[in-house]
């Protein structure tokens, strides 16, 4: 009996960490116990099996997904597509709690076995939602002791988005960096850029970062829009719960869970795109979704879900004139008729360039009486870049994406769950990096083994990348000219440009038009772009290995991570709620070379971490919490990131939270190991020892490139390259004013960096003795990353206001403000507008039999000077509408949903280099989408 | 109306009213944003440079009578004349003016026609035209002048075509004149719209023949003929100065050509030196050097060929060429020493003094002294065509001089 007792009274106390608030009184203890012991007795009693339906008051539809529990007693389970659901209870009469996000929590007494019908009342209050990521327990999101910020799937359901991933961009503070319209990033706080470092995307606890290619590919891979249950975004650093690499935020994206989401759903969404596009013409938009999960029996259930996307990429289209420096310049005059050297930021190839003087002084040594002539057009560099093509002529069109999840769960006991999850993504997107990458054929899989229990878990999973037939479009297009024709030599491209310009120029043509009679004669067997020629010579050196003189990588990197939880409180929460975890990963950098430095085999790193978190109540008001996390990576030293948090309950529902959060990265695996050419013949590498040993910069020493460029070098050397860090504190209030109808949440926020990792150029002379500095081509220009002398000061706040009107009309409004402090230029590349706001009118639910729903949100954001490895540049101010309309068909379960992004069709980019994204309307059909 | 300024105002708003300024900002969106998005701003273009506008270079020789030979001249070239109209060239052009014609012994613009021949025609105009902007400002003050290639190409038609072969033009400027060759310019800086207009005061003829074509042929440089092929001997290709010296296109020489009676003398008062210090006496040595100084081939003379090496002869040979082309008005007013070919083997010679004195911007007396000579050689100035001084050809200029110049 002893033992019985025992084992009801952990059970209870799981259900209450699950659908109920953490519940830490004594009197509490007392009550649960009481309720305990009743339990176990009953268990002497015949079962009763109780049957039912939900529906939603307001429209008599049925609701799924609703959670059955038993109060005071273990046990429940969740109503099906039908809104129907069967409970076997122990005995009756029994006390059934109702609830879902959305509606109001009811309590229903059974007196018998017969049918029950639940009328289920939408929730009129805002704020209600429950939070797991912030403390890594569920709490409600009022209560949250950082800034959190969650997407629902309702809220997904009702927004204009064409992609959930889309919705983000509403989210206060968020920026999201579009290089693709399936490759979106986004980021909080600053530092924004494709593939960020500094924000850590989670999806069902797997870091969704690439381990080879370092870019989060959650717009790529991870859950269909149908299987997503929750989104959690941890604005700014949030290391101390989630490890090494959220500096600047994490984004948590949860899937459903079988047992509770299960049914067929179908979303089909086609649309239209490129309206009045300068390089496209209009072109179809698919998006197909499809989900099915099943219960089988009380103890399994499983999953399947797929998303295809099918369309036309947008496309980079700056035809600007870049200034290139190594990897940093800047927009300039001029165009491809007006500058010989011009190198168009989306226009590839023309990164090649020479200072044609060399072939005039071989023709005036030829013809010596041209000698003084040649020498009046040799005054300065005749710098000329080869003839590039536009990224439309290089890059795949079409963007398609398929993503596919499965998972397998059993419920090893009532409170314990096993599941045995895969998520696959493949298709082709295209990414910025140094350069502009193609990602064709790439495919991500992750595969995962979880044990789940309310006190703890156990996590098992391997990240499995393959470029596929990914290549860098930049690197490919400038070899695809030196297939057609080399560059160099006595007859190269550039030796028939010169003897084409000075040919022209002694027949009296103006400087303009003999450059271009050179370049026409140079250019003599150039393959058209999208002709026979031009795509066997792109195919065949597109699928040559960069370390082979091609542009094709070979990345098959993998991550191997094991983790577990376990939450002690049970044990400890007289003193305090604590909770301990640790995680060990293993990254195998595969690219053969044609990425990293493993040319001669795979490189493992290794990392491990561990955390503790202890929270306490004092009073009734204050809750306070310590977390710390320890790590190690074995190519730096252990690091020890601690944060505190505080939060002081003014009323019910009002809270102030002030908090202080450290967080650090360790360099990713490319700035460990990278061994890469780029453009300009850049050799970016790695900051780990092995590689400046390779490169003999003890012996044969570098020097900093702005000294070599002044002509007094001075020779740079590197300290060990550490972790980045930062320290940050935030203070916020969150809280539900007039009436409840207001929700107000707002923060400000100072961070401090410290250890920034940037990349710094050096110069190592190709003769070995420094003599050779002067001349440019005995330079090797490396790229290495270090940590910043300099700390780098953000600062920023947001706003936000939901306002609930009658009738289900809800207004939002937020404002964010991010800032970088004075630094030299050219550190930080913090890339976020000073200001952003985003605009929202929405409903739900409104007019005949509460059928139709509309949502209408506005962003505006400052303009900002972006920079990036690829190009910087000035976005300017951006204005989008999104808007979207629908109308529910009750009867056959379905919704028709208009919507469109960018309504007004106005195209803006959001990072220099990056595609115009210009409208998307669609029209969705979805089916049984809850 | 993008809304950076006006957000403040907004929210200051907000507080007081805030679904009105929802519904109100909304409305705005949709209505008034439509066009803010500016993807791609503006970059100053690099501003190039505006071109003169007004008459071209063909405006001037067609409208201007001052111009009408040149013009008759153009039209006797036909197609094949310079394209001085063509807006879209920067030239500079040397035309000469009906004065210049007039200079040159042509009376009249009705003979033009037939006292040039087509080939002449389409030579001497495309000759006074080089392809680039040579205001009189960047025509340089230094010895000896501007090589500067003109629309003359002799490969032009034929299948050896090379558009990297040009004759030159000399243009030069000193404090008081500038000239196009050994041609005083009267008028300078004339602007048209596709180039600059300076006047030479005679016609200027190209050059059609090499130095070697006039050395070899010369009777009065027969001795300077066997001095040249004594220093060859032994000499094979472009290392023979009989050959350099005959290359149309590539040298660039200035040749100080010694009379015969100069080769005789030095060689008599030498050979009979020489003839008494093996103990002949005066008088038979004076006869006998006489007697072998008589003839150019005193070079080749067996019984001198311990004393006339081909090397010493190819010394004495190239201290009389230099290596760029210096017409008489190039040479400078005070006394100046210039390296000459004998440079490139003994880099530390003295070289030549050359010196000139002017009437106007015409030479009246020049000259030219060896290192180890006693007295400056004069250059025998008649510039006429077929005159002694400024002889131009394909390959340099020639200078007949009354001495033989002596390295050492």
């Amino acid at each position: 009996m002893l033992v019985g007792l025992e084992k009801s009274y952990f059970n209870l106390d799981h259900y209450s960490k699950t659908k109920s608030f953490v519940m830490r009184t004594s009197v509490y203890h007392s009550l649960l116990f009481l309720a305990a012991l009743a339990c176990s007795f009953s268990a002497l009693a015949q079962p009763v099996k109780l049957s039912g339906t939900v529906r939603d008051n307001s429209n008599q539809q049925a609701v799924q997904a609703v959670s059955i529990s038993i109060k005071g007693a273990s046990g429940g389970t969740y109503t099906d597509a039908n809104g129907n659901f069967q409970l076997v209870v122990p005995r009756l009469p029994v006390t059934l709690i109702i609830s879902s996000i959305g509606f109001e929590t009811q309590e229903y007494i059974a007196n018998d076995a017969a049918a029950i019908d639940i009328k289920f009342i939408p929730a009129s209050t805002l704020g209600q939602e429950v939070v797991v990521s912030a403390s890594r327990t569920p709490e409600r999101i009022l209560e949250s002791p950082v800034t959190i910020e969650r997407v629902s799937s309702a809220a997904i359901r009702n927004a204009p988005a064409a992609s959930f991933y889309d919705v983000l961009a509403n989210i206060k503070g968020v920026d999201l960096v579009t290089s693709s319209l399936t490759f979106k990033t986004p980021s909080t706080r600053g530092f924004t850029g494709s593939g960020n470092l500094r924000f850590n995307q989670l999806v069902d606890g797997m870091d969704n970062q690439a381990p080879g290619l370092n870019f989060a590919v959650g717009g790529v891979i991870g859950v269909s829009e149908l299987d997503v249950e929750s989104i959690e975004l941890l604005p700014g650093a949030s290391s101390a719960l989630y490890g090494p690499g959220g500096m600047n935020g994490t984004l948590l994206i949860n899937s459903k869970n079988p047992f509770r989401s299960n049914g067929l759903s179908v979303q089909i969404k086609h649309g239209i795109m490129h309206i009045d596009d300068n390089e496209r013409d209009p072109s179809p938009y698919y998006n197909w979704n499809f989900r099915y999960a099943k219960t089988i029996g009380q103890k399994f259930a499983f999953k399947i879900s797929t998303d295809f996307i099918h369309a036309r990429d947008w496309l980079a289209q700056d035809y600007r004139n870049y200034l290139r420096l190594g990897t940093v310049g800047n927009v300039i005059g001029g165009t491809r008729e007006s500058d010989p050297n011009y190198d168009g930021v989306n226009v590839y190839g023309d990164e090649t360039t020479a200072d044609i003087r060399a072939v005039f002084a071989g023709v005036a040594a030829q013809a010596p009486f041209l000698a003084p002539f040649i020498s009046s057009l040799s005054g300065q560099a005749v710098n000329v870049s080869r003839t590039g093509y536009l990224e439309r002529e290089v890059v795949d069109p079409n963007t398609v994406n398929f993503r596919g999840s499965g998972a397998l769960h059993y419920k090893l006991t009532s409170a314990t769950e096993a599941s045995l999850a895969a998520y696959i993504g493949t298709g082709n997107t295209v990414y910025t990096g140094s350069d502009r990458y193609s990602l064709k054929n790439l495919s991500i899989a992750q595969y995962k083994l979880e044990l789940n229990n309310p006190n703890w878990f156990l996590r098992a999973y391997t990240t499995q990348e393959d470029a596929g037939e990914s290549f860098n479009a930049t690197v490919t297009t400038r070899l695809l000219n030196e297939v057609w024709k080399p560059s160099g030599g006595a007859t190269g491209w550039f030796a028939q440009y010169g003897q084409a310009y000075l040919a022209s120029r002694l027949t009296g043509v103006t400087d303009a038009t003999a450059h271009s009679a050179a370049r026409a004669a140079a250019d003599v067997g150039r393959p058209a772009p999208g002709s026979a020629e031009f795509k066997q010579i792109f195919d065949q050196v597109r699928s040559r290995p960069i370390s082979q003189n091609g542009g094709l990588f070979l990345d098959k990197t993998d991550l191997y991570n094991v983790e577990g939880q376990y939450n002690l409180s049970q044990f400890t929460n007289g003193f305090a709620d604590i909770l301990v975890g640790a995680n060990f990963k293993k990254y195998v950098l595969n690219s053969e070379g044609t990425l990293f430095a493993d040319s001669a085999g795979t490189i493992g790193i290794n990392e491990f971490g561990a955390y503790v978190q202890a929270s306490r109540q004092i009073a009734d008001r204050l809750k306070l919490t310590l977390s710390g996390r320890y790590d190690k990576n074995q190519n730096f030293e252990g690091r020890f990131t601690p944060r505190a948090t505080a939060l002081f309950k003014i009323t019910e529902n009002n809270n102030v939270r002030f908090s202080y959060q450290t967080a650090y990265r360790f360099p990713s695996t490319q700035q460990q190991w990278i061994n890469l050419t780029v453009a300009g013949g850049v050799k970016l590498i790695g900051g780990v020892q092995e590689l400046k040993d390779f490169y003999r910069f003890s012996s044969n020493p570098v020097y900093s490139l702005g000294s070599v460029q002044m002509r007094d070098p001075k020779v740079r050397t590197f300290d060990v390259l550490k972790p980045e860090s930062v320290k940050s504190y935030e203070l916020g209030y969150k809280g539900l004013v007039a009436d409840k109808r207001l929700l107000i949440d707002v923060y400000g926020y100072r961070g401090s960096y410290t250890n920034f990792i940037v990349r710094d150029f050096v110069v190592q002379s190709k003769t070995g003795s420094p003599a050779g500095l002067s001349e440019p081509a005995n330079q090797q220009i490396y790229s290495v990353p270090s940590n910043s002398g300099t700390k780098v000061k953000t600062y920023g706040f947001g706003l936000g206001l939901d306002y609930r009107l009658p009738r289900n009309f809800v207004l939002s409004c937020n404002f964010a403000s991010d800032v970088l402090g004075d630094i030299p230029a050219g550190i930080a590349s913090f890339n976020a507008p000073k200001y952003r706001l985003n605009l929202a009118l929405a409903n739900a639910s409104f007019g005949f039999q509460n059928r139709l729903g509309f949502n209408v949100v506005y962003k505006w954001q400052e303009a900002f000077f972006y920079e990036g490895d690829f190009a910087n540049g000035t976005i300017p101010p951006i204005h989008t509408v999104d808007a979207q309309f629908s109308y529910k068909l009750p009867d056959i379960k379905s919704v028709i949903k208009f919507g469109a992004n960018n309504l007004l069709n106005d195209y803006y980019r959001n990072a220099a280099g990056n595609p115009s994204i210009g409208g998307l309307y669609y029209i969705s059909y979805g089916y049984n989408v809850f | 109306m993008c809304f950076k300024k006006s957000i403040k105002v907004i929210f200051m708003q907000q507080v007081k009213n805030k679904s009105k300024f929802f519904f109100a900002l909304l409305a705005a969106c949709a209505f008034v944003l439509g066009a803010c998005n500016r993807e791609f701003e503006d970059t100053p273009a690099t501003a190039a440079l505006a071109k003169p506008g007004g008459s071209s270079l063909g405006d001037i020789v067609n409208n201007d009578t001052a111009y009408s030979f040149f013009k008759a001249l153009v039209a006797k070239a036909g197609p094949l004349a310079p394209a001085l109209s063509n807006t879209g060239l920067e030239l500079t052009a040397f035309i000469p003016n009906n004065n210049s014609f007039r200079a040159f012994g042509v009376p009249s613009v009705a003979v033009v026609g037939t006292n040039f021949s087509q080939a002449a025609a389409v030579a001497i105009t495309n000759y006074a035209v080089t392809p680039q902007l040579l205001p009189l400002e960047k025509i340089p003050t230094t010895f000896p002048n501007l090589q500067s290639p003109t629309l003359l190409n002799p490969t032009a038609g034929t299948p050896a075509f090379s558009p990297f072969v040009s004759l030159s033009i000399f243009p030069s400027k000193r404090a008081t004149a500038a000239w196009v060759n050994n041609i005083p310019l009267v008028a300078t800086n004339i602007i048209a719209s596709n180039g600059i207009v300076h006047v030479p005061a005679v016609l200027v003829i190209p050059p059609s023949a090499t130095l070697w074509s006039k050395i070899s042929t010369d009777p009065d440089m027969t001795y300077f003929r066997a001095a040249v092929i004594r220093g060859d001997s032994g000499q094979v290709g472009t290392a023979r100065f009989d050959s350099l010296l005959n290359l149309p296109i590539g040298p660039n020489f200035t040749v100080f050509v010694p009379t015969n009676v100069a080769f005789q003398q030095i060689l008599t008062a030498q050979i009979t030196g020489a003839l008494i210090a093996q103990g002949m006496s005066p008088a038979d040595a004076a006869a006998t050097a006489t007697a072998l100084a008589s003839t150019p081939t005193v070079f080749a003379n067996p019984l001198l060929a311990r004393v006339l090496t081909p090397q010493t002869v190819k010394g004495l040979v190239v201290y009389h060429i230099l290596g760029v082309r210096a017409f008489s008005v190039n040479l400078p007013t005070t006394a100046t020493p210039v390296p000459t070919l004998l440079n490139s083997a003994v880099p530390s010679h003295p070289g030549v003094v050359l010196n000139a004195s002017f009437t106007g911007p015409s030479v009246s007396a020049a000259t030219v002294k060896g290192a180890a000579n006693a007295t400056p050689s004069n250059l025998l100035i008649n510039p006429a065509p077929a005159g002694t001084s400024d002889q131009h050809y394909l390959n340099g200029v020639l200078h007949k001089i009354n001495q033989v110049l002596r390295p050492q």
